[in-house]
């Protein structure tokens, strides 16, 4: 430790999180003066340097306290520290006392900030009968309201957002000037005199609340909420696009909501007016409190308490995906009705919808009414979702409240773009050591979806000031993402899945030296032209090697034959002369299909084999929604956990052909085959999960063994499965083994574009472009 | 009987074969002169083609390799608008072919001539070493009735039609193949009928292509990138055997990229659709024919779903390879 001639330290802070156009910077500033400190603070795009010279003591105190601040508008996600000596500052970090740099002009059209939900003091004020924004539906300040999907342009200021069209009224300009002011340059200020309008439009089929037309403020408001009284349906405008809102109580009215999306059989999301009632509803941990109150907003899934809903909000989940009010809309409805249900207005394969001229024309029997206004949205953005797994945040959908914050990359490197992959697809673009990964389109095979995707790459790069000169994709031949990044017609590197699922890790942990991936999920095209999905890759810079995968099964082919969990279970109990134990009046035919290869493929999918046994089990034998039978077949195990129950003892062979390791499930299969007949099927989910772990712990020893690799990244959608998670670390993590995962970004395939961007830095830096 | 090599020697083997088995079923004046070459006359404008056919296995439910190869060629004539007259035909024998098998073929390719209203007029023969394979080449010479047919006339607000049922023949070879027994039969047929009346009625055809290898959704591809234009079709339009769609549903197939031999698609103004599918439905083999979509400015092929969807249908890159993850 250098401790200079004063016994003073430098050190360098690099903070992430909400800490741009939210006051940081002079909060930084003062706080310095206060303790004493010296050096200075910079916005680098995002991201905030701050250079800090003091005593040892007092540096830990500023840090303690930046981060502590109960009152703060700002949030900080992450704090990177590092010391630097006194030789290694450059001049203009050398100055008394301690200033606000000035951003580079470059890195300041990259810092784009979220859209932040409402805050405790506009709340506190829209309740309040004596403000002038009692109940004013766009309330908003410095540090809360919408950002990006109201931003035409950088910088970001009143002019260059959908703000523009409503001049500010006297009273609202002199706060927008006044220093100090809460909304001293808020660039979405607003009060029911000057702020955009709400609207109430009657569904014309409908004569609910007495067939009004439309209506201001007000009367629109009143008039939603009797329709939801009602038992009505409303597409309410909201941040990223429109809800469709409904009581969470009413059967009936479910299954409208169910009719009005289409066949959705998905768990919808509830919007509760404060956090005591989500507690009624939900277990919610400290971390789980925090991620509900943070300014994302996300939905956050909970294990939910005894049900007081109606079941055809969540069916048989045990989670409860909740959220807290982001807007005031939200928070008004909440507050006169309770928790409703808030889930994204659109069919299914159809981005979320924005504008009005859309919500109008859904013309469907379901709909009572739309509570709109005219500030417009720009882009759809869906909310994001989240879950807390051994105390720390796992991203599902990463989208509202996170997009646009950049993830900072190691090493530079030249404009790139990276297509992702194409379900859950989301891109990113990387410039000057950002990554800006995009909000989430959904599955690319939809024409709607693909369009959205297009656009917004124009959006976005113009946006962000980005001129990429290499693009990135994925290896599947049939992938859009791909198709559509060979259109650019720039200079082409395409990623294997798996490892850019593993590269995604690398990236969030800048892990170095050699890493074992295990990237266990659903597909992803391999270079042998079979289906991975069960992969334990040995990872280096932008390198890897397969040294083992789940040995492969044959399939039946076709994206449909993914949902039907009960012909992959045949599948996987045929090759093993099993299929008695499952009957089916397919199997004869699906034998005669794997026995002469007619429209099959092989995989080391771990996702399909987890959608087999849920199937065996006879826990789900269709994925309605998407992994429906592997999270299924997780609760079941679940189950067993809380009662106690011993999980069945299986285990998968793990044996080695040439230089590869292979996870055999066939003694797996056969013992649960065999126990099914009288074990409970909690203790064999539990025990297949425990096999499962146990297997990655074999194979991660050997490797450790004659490789000595003891860092471990585990990526895809698999490790989504909480259970699993929880097992393998623990399990790793006794054995000495450092674990990392995802928790910035998916561990799903919306991670895939941020893999592709380190994997494409690193071969950029080597020259190994073809 | 098996063939041997001694059959394509030239002598007397060969010319047995010939005349047993070709010129038997084939018989028409211009082949019976056996001359080098026949002579023929026709109108001003022929459409002239060729294809050559491998088909595994040569006997199915509804057809053989012998109907496919006149079926092939006719209807790559008709597509152009031509009216199909005559054909030649020369066969790739491997030794070991059974000699009645053989006979068979040539008996179907004669019969399904016969319906096409097309002449064999010339043909060849050649025995190799091998299994016992037969392969079948033809080129088939029709005059025009129409012109202007073309992959790249489709214009917008064209409406699109469809023959009949899909995924038949694939399906009925996948059956064999796989050993399995169901109802499934090849749609393997002349679209004779069907080409002649919809010209005779006057419909003013854009375009026309035959729904082979690659389904309907590789043809549709076609049209979009000939024609620069977008293709939108309805999946609840499409027609589907109940036999065909359960067979899918099993097998995890997509009826949309599964092969046909009877089947085409006709781009007609939308004015003309209503009679175009008329014609089609009252025509032999166009029972089921069906107005299935149409065509808009812009790209790609897109299918509306039930449920509101918009699927983008690609060209099939991978048998059977997933993309969900
Ligand atoms: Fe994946
Ligand atoms: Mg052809
Ligand atoms: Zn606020
Ligand atoms: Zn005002």
């Amino acid at each position: 430790m250098d401790k200079g001639k004063e016994g003073k330290l430098i050190k360098r802070f690099l903070v992430y999180g909400l800490v741009q156009g939210v006051g940081f910077r002079p909060f930084v500033h003062s706080l310095a003066v206060r303790l004493g400190v010296e050096g200075n603070v910079c916005n680098l795009g995002g991201i905030v340097e701050i250079i800090a010279k003091a005593p040892e003591e007092v540096l830990s105190r500023f840090l303690l306290e930046l981060k502590n601040d109960k009152d703060k508008d700002y949030e900080i996600h992450g704090v990177e520290e590092e010391e630097l000596k006194e030789e290694e500052l450059s001049k203009e970090n050398l100055n008394e006392g301690f200033v606000i740099k000035a951003s580079a002009s470059s890195l300041h059209t990259f810092s784009l900030t979220p859209d932040i939900g409402l805050c405790d003091k506009c709340a506190k004020e829209v309740l309040d009968e004596k403000n002038r924004r009692y109940r004013h539906p766009f309330i908003s300040c410095a540090a809360c309201g919408p950002r990006y999907t109201i931003l035409k342009q950088t910088p970001y200021d009143r002019q260059t957002t959908v703000m523009q069209e409503f001049p500010m009224c006297e009273e609202c300009g002199e706060e927008y000037t006044s220093p100090g002011e809460r909304r001293f340059h808020a660039e979405t200020i607003s009060c029911k005199a000057c702020g955009p309008q709400l609207f109430w439009k009657a569904a014309k089929s409908k004569n609910l609340c007495g067939s009004i037309e439309s209506g201001k403020e007000e009367n629109a408001f009143q008039n939603a909420v009797a329709v939801l009284r009602d038992g009505g349906i409303v597409a309410v405008k909201g941040i990223g696009g429109y809800h469709y809102v409904c009581s969470p109580f009413l059967p009936e009215t479910v299954k409208r909501l169910r009719l009005l999306k289409g066949r959705e059989k998905k768990p919808f999301a509830l919007c509760f007016p404060d956090i005591n009632m989500v507690k009624e509803y939900a277990e919610v941990t400290q971390e789980e409190e925090r991620l509900l109150l943070s300014k994302a907003k996300p939905i956050v899934l909970l294990y939910e308490k005894k049900r007081k809903i109606a079941d055809e909000v969540s069916g048989e989940s045990i989670y409860l995906g909740t959220f807290l009010p982001y807007t005031p809309i939200q928070l008004l409805l909440t507050r006169m009705l309770g928790p409703l249900i808030m889930t994204s207005a659109n069919d299914s394969g159809k981005p979320i919808i924005k504008e009005e001229k859309e919500i109008f024309e859904v013309g469907s029997e379901y709909l009572d009414g739309i509570l709109y206004h005219d500030r417009k949205i720009l882009r759809s953005v869906d909310d994001s979702v989240v879950k807390v797994t051994m105390g720390k945040p796992q991203i599902i959908r990463r989208s509202r409240g996170y997009v646009p914050f950049p993830i900072l990359m190691e090493g530079q490197g030249p404009d790139i773009f990276c297509a992702g992959g194409d379900l859950k697809a989301a891109f990113c673009f990387y410039k000057e050591g950002r990554a800006v990964v995009s909000q989430y389109f959904g599955d690319l095979e939809e024409y709607d979806i693909l369009k959205e995707y297009e656009n917004s790459f124009v959006d976005l790069k113009e946006l962000l000031g980005i001129a990429p000169m290499l693009a990135v994709c994925d290896l599947h031949p049939g992938y859009f993402s791909s198709e559509f990044a060979r259109r650019l017609k720039l200079p082409l590197l395409q990623v294997q899945h798996h490892h850019a699922h593993i590269a995604s890790v690398m990236a969030e942990h800048r892990l170095k030296g050699k890493v074992l991936g295990i990237a266990f999920d659903g597909t992803g095209y391999g270079p042998d032209g079979n289906v991975w999905g069960g992969e334990f890759l040995v990872c280096e810079g932008g390198d890897f090697t397969r040294i083992g995968h789940l040995r492969y099964t044959s399939l039946i082919g076709g994206d449909a034959s993914l949902k039907d969990a009960k012909k992959l279970a045949l599948c996987y109990l045929l090759q093993e002369g099993l299929e008695t134990s499952l009957p089916d009046e397919r199997t004869a035919v699906i034998r005669a299909a794997l026995k002469s290869g007619t429209n099959t493929y092989l995989t080391s999918s771990m996702g399909r084999l987890f959608d087999g046994v849920s199937a065996l089990l006879g826990i789900c034998k269709e994925n309605r929604y998407e992994a429906e039978a592997a999270i299924m077949l997780e609760q079941e195990a679940r189950k067993a956990l809380i009662n106690g129950i011993e999980p069945a003892c299986l285990q998968f062979a793990v044996t080695k052909d040439e230089e590869m390791y292979l996870l055999d499930p066939a003694p797996v299969l056969k013992e649960l085959v065999r126990l099914k007949e009288y074990e409970k099927k909690e203790a064999l989910a539990l025990g297949f999960h425990y096999a499962v772990a146990e297997a990655i712990l074999t194979l991660c020893k050997e490797v450790k063994r004659k490789e000595n690799i003891n860092d471990i990244a585990l990526s895809g959608g698999v490790f989504g499965n909480t259970l699993l998670l929880e097992k393998v670390t623990m399990l790793l993590e006794e054995e000495g083994f450092s674990v990392y995962r995802n928790e910035a970004v998916p561990p799903g395939d919306g991670c895939i574009s941020l893999g592709q961007t380190f994997i494409g830095l690193e071969r950029a830096a080597k020259g190994q472009l073809s | 009987m098996h063939i041997d090599m001694s059959y394509g020697s030239g002598g007397k083997q060969t010319t047995s074969l010939i005349n047993e088995v070709f010129v038997k079923h084939f018989s028409n004046p211009t082949l019976e002169k056996m001359e080098d070459s026949a002579v023929l006359t026709v109108k001003e404008k022929i459409a002239f083609t060729t294809d050559s056919f491998v088909v595994t296995p040569m006997f199915f439910k509804g057809g053989d390799i012998g109907k496919v190869a006149v079926c092939g060629t006719v209807n790559d004539l008709l597509m152009m608008g031509a009216n199909p007259k005559y054909l030649t035909t020369g066969f790739i024998i491997e030794e070991g072919a059974d000699l009645n098998e053989l006979e068979r073929i040539a008996a179907s390719m004669a019969m399904t001539a016969k319906e096409a209203g097309v002449q064999i007029v010339a043909g060849d023969t050649k025995v190799i070493e091998g299994k016992g394979g037969i392969y079948i080449n033809t080129s088939g010479i029709g005059e025009i009735e129409k012109e202007g047919i073309s992959i790249s006339s489709c214009k917008e607000g064209d409406v699109i039609l469809l023959s009949g049922n899909l995924g038949e023949h694939h399906a009925a070879i996948m059956s064999h193949r796989m050993e399995i027994e169901n109802d499934i039969k090849s749609d393997c047929a002349p679209l004779k009928e069907i080409v002649l009346n919809l010209i005779a009625a006057g419909i003013d055809i854009h375009c026309m292509r035959d729904v082979t290898r690659g389904g309907l959704a590789t043809v549709l591809n076609e049209v979009s990138s000939s024609s620069a234009c977008k293709v939108v079709i309805e999946e609840k339009a499409l027609p589907v055997s109940p036999q065909v769609e359960g067979f899918c549903d099993i097998l995890g197939l997509d009826p949309l990229y599964m092969a046909n031999e009877g089947k085409l698609i006709a781009v007609v103004p939308k004015a003309d659709a209503d009679k175009a599918l008329q014609v089609m439905k009252a025509s032999k083999y166009g029972e089921n024919a069906a107005i299935i979509g149409k065509i808009e400015n812009g790209t790609k092929v897109i299918m509306a779903t039930p449920f509101g969807g918009n699927r983008v249908i690609d060209v099939l890159y991978g048998e059977g390879l997933p993309r969900i993850c």
